[in-house]
């Protein structure tokens, strides 16, 4: 069998396939469909100093290719996740890594040192670009400054592997994602959803109760993929590659491009076993054509 | 851990027994499962998803109609109309295509205690999922009533099955007036309902503003009321929190949590 292990930074996965933030709950929702333990690490949904109640419904709706949603970031807060969620997911082998926000860089600073301090969680995930929340999110992706400012704030705050999510809804990605490498993270997601809206025709009002909402799904792949293969030559920092990856073929192009891992996200929806067939296809397609470890085909697109 | 005990829910690929046209808009599908699920309880649902097709990859909820047995069910009805792409694109489906089936989900309606009066109301498609209720609680003695509300004679899908059913006392109203009484459903139960007293126990599956109308009813009348709700869902299994609805207790899921609430539970919108 091929070797599917990869590193960002530190930490350690057996193969490069997670699921993306706010895609998978906290763990629980989906361990009755699939076994947690086969994935290379679980993200979970993004936690916040204080619960989030959301945005008010209706919440999603399926575009061609695509879905909307506007969550809005709901979750129990940092509290009833460490007594209520995090001790779940401990039961389990694969790391886990927290993804986290809030609405000031004081907020984000005390979440991460929170959750540094907990047995069980193996990094942190910075969520810089939430399309779906007033303040916050994406208003601390924008630009390099911004994300250079937070992200030193962060960094000094956690002594676990950082990694930060970027929004591709910026000027220049490379720019952001290398100011973000220059505060030290130990790897960069690229991408979130990409703020975008729908119609209720009938009734002539917006389709989301945000009104604009975040598009995920095989309608943003062509857009992530882009952002990787601009971004991966830039920095020494792995990538993780997200946007629309339903199969394994979708997630070896991402390596292909330059990214070490991928998070699956709007698939678990359509098919909670999607990550489970990644792997698996991942494996058949090195061994059907000889490649020993996954490691060469990151990064090896031939122009 | 990694062999942490997983149940036998997961997709399965099941097959279209059988389907049937009623009236222009409505279909029933029969599914049968490649092995058998249970226990269900009326009011749980599925996840339905068939081949991509039409640039749709969400599966959709249906209530579950009818099923036999309770623990080892081999089969699941589902009751549509047909209303978008991924109702169109089901109500295509031939005998002997393959459907994927997640299943079951969700709560289910909680039986009346020993002695209750059981009173159903459906509006339009809302019967789907109180037809099984029916069936179950026809072999309780438990006095039963069904209020059945649609648009016209054609969108009372169900009512020749029920209607030749025993020990079920059935109302209808049609807003057209095609049959039973002239009006919304809600406006027949309150004339209609004699007064069961706390001793009654109100399951209602319909739009929005009936359910809303049958809330306020069994409030005035201090009733425990069950109602089943329909929202847009992207998992069905409560991670992406995009199928809340507002209650009391904060946004709840209708997948996980529901879909079956308490009445007083719901904070009603005009626009929900």
């Amino acid at each position: 069998m091929p070797n599917l292990k990869v590193k960002l930074g530190k930490l350690e996965l057996q193969n490069p396939v997670m699921p993306a933030a706010g895609t998978f709950g906290y763990g629980e929702e989906y361990a009755s469909l699939i076994d947690l333990d086969k994935l290379g690490a679980i993200v979970t949904k993004g936690i916040s100093l204080a619960p989030q109640a959301g945005n008010p419904p209706p919440r999603i709706w399926e575009t061609w290719g695509g879905m909307l949603n506007s969550i809005g970031l709901q979750n129990v807060g940092l509290e009833i996740f460490v007594k209520e969620k995090l001790p779940f997911l401990c039961r389990w082998r694969m790391p886990i890594i927290v993804n986290f926000f809030g609405y000031s860089s004081k907020e984000y600073a005390e979440c991460a040192q929170r959750l540094s301090d907990l047995e069980g969680v193996a990094a942190l995930e910075a969520n810089l670009s939430c399309p779906n929340i007033k303040k916050g999110g994406l208003q601390f992706g924008s630009n390099p400054q911004t994300v250079a400012k937070i992200t030193n704030i962060i960094r000094k705050s956690t002594k676990l592997p950082l990694i930060v999510k970027l929004s591709s809804n910026v000027s220049d990605i490379k720019e952001v994602a290398m100011a973000a490498e220059g505060e030290g993270v130990d790897a960069i997601s690229l991408i979130n959803s990409i703020p975008a809206m729908a119609i209720d025709l009938e009734r002539r009002r917006p389709a989301l109760g945000g009104i604009t909402g975040g598009l995920s799904g095989p309608a943003i792949k062509p857009i992530a993929l882009k952002a990787v293969w601009e971004v991966a030559p830039r920095v020494k920092v792995p990538i993780i590659g997200v946007g629309g990856i339903m199969d394994y073929r979708d997630a070896l192009e991402f390596l292909v491009v330059g990214a070490t891992a991928v998070q699956v996200g709007t698939a678990n929806f359509t098919n909670p076993r999607t990550m489970l067939e990644i792997i698996e296809g991942m494996g058949a397609f090195l061994k059907q054509r000889g490649i020993e470890d996954i490691k060469e085909m990151i990064g090896s697109l031939g122009l | 851990m990694a062999t942490m005990a997983m149940g036998n829910l997961g997709y399965h690929e099941g097959e279209i027994k059988e389907r049937k046209r009623l009236g222009s808009l409505y279909h029933r599908l029969r599914i049968s499962l490649p092995c058998p699920i249970g226990p269900i309880i009326p009011g749980q649902f599925a996840m339905l998803k068939i081949e991509d097709r039409g640039g749709i990859i969400l599966p959709r909820p249906f209530s579950i109609h009818n099923f036999e047995g309770q623990e080892m069910v081999p089969w699941l009805d589902f009751l549509f109309k047909v209303v978008g792409k991924g109702t169109g694109l089901l109500a295509k489906l031939s005998v002997g295509s393959p459907i994927m089936v997640l299943a079951p989900l969700g709560n289910g309606f909680p039986d009346p205690p020993p002695g209750y009066k059981a009173l159903l109301i459906a509006g339009g498609m809302g019967i789907a999922p109180l037809f099984p209720l029916i069936l179950r609680l026809k072999a309780s003695p438990s006095p039963l009533y069904l209020f059945y509300g649609a648009q016209s004679q054609d969108d009372l899908i169900c009512l020749p099955e029920l209607i030749n059913l025993e020990g079920i006392r059935i109302n209808i109203a049609t807003e057209d007036g095609t049959a039973g009484k002239k009006g919304m459903v809600t406006e027949l139960l309150r004339e209609e309902d004699d007064e069961g007293g706390d001793q009654t126990v109100i399951y209602a599956c319909g739009p929005g503003p009936m359910l809303k109308a049958v809330a306020d009813f069994a409030a005035e009348r201090r009733r425990s009321c069950w109602i089943s709700l329909e929202k847009r869902m992207a998992c069905g299994v409560g991670a992406c929190l995009g199928c809340v609805v507002e209650t009391k207790g904060g946004y709840k899921r209708v997948c996980k949590d529901g879909p079956i609430f308490e009445a007083q539970e719901i904070i009603w919108r005009d626009d929900a």
